[in-house]
């Protein structure tokens, strides 16, 4: 069972959690997977067994482009997790991925909350983050099967007006 | 639908315990002392209990609760859906009765989450195994300030609301709880003291967010015609709804849009009402954002428009919408959970009993419930029987 230490906090994934095991596994070797179903083709996040939508229970791990853009974001001034204390303030971001936008309702997509980081793993600073502006994933590397994907700001124009708060 | 299908069910009793910071009390006493003067208030014995809904005491709540009080219901519901959960008992307890399955229900809840300086029911620790825990708590998510403050942030850039629009509701609970003389924060703030608190997680301020207090509450319910017995005017249940749509963040279909969006079509259709038809309106505070979005999708005004409707102080004592009349979560108290106290102002005011905060010949009240990370929600619409 890998049971990774992380600014203080323990991430276990249990073995008989193929879910997690998988996804994380993958991340390891740095690429986002997202489970898809067998039947309706649609993806899901976080993983699950049976499909939201049509309950099929046949699926795949399906790779992504990990492309997306801000959905939503906040700067954390004042970390309630003690081992992100000496991090803040950073950001916390709701990425909507490339994929899916507006499936299976116009208001879903497969959004995943992360950090917004520079290549080197620190915090982005609070002026470059905003509501549509481009982003791809990265891997933080925790443990042999385990590594956190995070995010970073691409090149990318933004496909819209930009919002940033303050 | 049968129009209002509770309307001989009534609510009979509430009460508040100790509240604020009560160091030598435990969550449960705190529920018991709560429910001894619910019962009080309502003329009942304990020994009239036969339905209990209550969590929050170990994992069996309201089995937890029953030996306490030595209560062996005929109805049990130990039911967790974070915040608005009381509301929601109200319909569950409304549901069995109008099924013969009780007759009189006790509705409680009690935190130390102050003197605990937790935010964890009962001291148990968030299941590590749990998606959000996995997915979520990595990237230093501080919950569940940090989820309100997504969709605060998103609704700001697609609806163009304000941090001075979000401090009007923040600014006008506070006037509410000065007429309030058990509320934790008295003293009078402005806009400007709201803007000026520090950021917690942007666009969310220090006064943007509510009290953290210790504290309990209860509420009696049982059959019109059994109350009649009771010392009270009996309120009655018009319409009720209660539903949820995601557990972590990430999940919410829309940030913009909570489940209020649901449940305040199918609570109003109950009560055979509209939004205009609500004398005082108590809403769950647990941040600004959370009113104004709820005050969106119950219908009050249109999706994108709660902080046009909140401004100019239009929700404070003299307003033309009276809206958290006890002050709030922002105020008054905040022991989690603040569903119940919802409950027990609408029935205060619709009895005519809240003095200078009185609302003028209160008829209908609404109260809506919102838990987790803007996950379920409760409504129920009450009116004098």
């Amino acid at each position: 069972m890998p049971n990774v230490e992380y600014r203080g906090m323990n991430l276990i994934v249990p073995d008989n959690d193929s879910e997690w095991t998988e996804y994380f596994q993958a991340a390891r070797q740095h690429r986002l997977v997202m489970r898809k179903c067998a039947a309706c083709g649609l993806m899901r996040y976080p993983p699950s067994h049976a499909c939201p939508w049509c309950t099929a229970l046949k699926w795949g791990w399906q790779e992504v482009s990990g492309r997306g853009t801000i959905y939503s974001y906040e700067i954390v001034v004042q970390a309630i997790q003690p081992g992100f204390r000496d991090w803040a303030p950073y950001p916390v971001v709701l990425v909507e991925l490339d994929e899916q936008r507006g499936e299976p309702t116009p208001d879903e997509g497969l959004r995943m909350i992360t950090n917004l980081v520079h290549f080197e793993l620190t915090p982005e600073r609070e002026e470059n983050v905003a509501i549509g502006k481009r982003v791809r994933v990265l891997f933080q590397d925790l443990a042999p099967d385990f590594a956190l994907p995070q995010f970073t700001l691409t090149d990318e124009p933004p496909e819209a007006r930009v919002w940033r708060f303050g | 639908m049968t129009a209002r299908p509770f309307r001989d069910i009534a609510i009979v009793g509430v009460a508040e315990s100790d509240l604020g910071k009560v160091p030598d009390k435990t969550a449960i006493q705190l529920a018991a002392e709560a429910s001894r003067r619910a019962l009080e208030d309502a003329g009942l014995r304990k020994d009239d209990v036969d339905g209990l809904f209550t969590f929050g005491f170990g994992r069996m709540g309201a089995v937890q609760f029953g030996e306490y009080l030595q209560i062996q219901p005929a109805y049990s519901d130990s039911t967790v859906m974070g915040g608005s959960t009381p509301v929601a008992f109200i319909e569950h307890a409304a549901a069995a009765m109008k099924a013969g399955l009780c007759s009189v229900a006790l509705v409680a809840y009690g935190s130390t989450q102050a003197s605990d300086t937790t935010r964890r029911f009962g001291g148990q620790a968030e299941d590590p195994r749990l998606p959000g825990s996995q997915y979520e708590r990595p990237f230093g998510l501080p919950l569940p300030l940090g989820a309100y403050a997504l969709a605060a942030t998103r609704h700001m850039a697609v609806y163009g609301t304000t941090s001075e629009q979000l401090a009007e509701i923040a600014v006008a609970t506070r006037k509410w709880a000065a007429l309030n003389p058990v509320a934790m924060m008295r003293e009078p703030i402005t806009i400007q003291d709201v803007l000026g608190s520090r950021l917690i997680a942007s666009p969310l301020h220090l006064l943007d967010c509510c009290l953290v207090t210790d504290g309990g509450g209860a509420l009696v319910i049982t059959t019109r015609a059994r109350g009649r017995d009771t010392k009270t005017r009996p309120v009655v249940i018009l319409g009720t709804a209660e539903t949820h749509t995601h557990q972590i963040i990430s999940q919410m279909p829309d940030l913009t849009v909570t489940g209020a969006a649901r449940t305040g079509p199918r609570a109003f259709a109950m009560a055979g009402l509209g939004p205009a038809d609500i004398d005082a309106a108590e809403i769950y505070d647990s941040f600004t954002i959370t009113v104004l979005l709820t005050l969106e999708d119950l219908g009050f005004c249109k999706k994108g428009k709660g902080g046009a409707f909140v401004s100019g102080q239009r929700t404070a004592p003299g307003g033309n919408f009276p809206l958290n009349t006890q002050g709030g979560g922002l105020s008054y108290c905040h022991p989690g959970v603040f569903g119940i106290f919802t409950v027990i102002e609408a029935v205060r005011q619709l009895r005519g009993e809240c003095g200078p905060r009185q609302v003028k010949d209160a008829e209908v009240a609404l109260c809506h419930g919102t838990g987790g990370v803007l996950s379920s929600a409760g409504t129920a619409i009450l009116g004098i029987g």
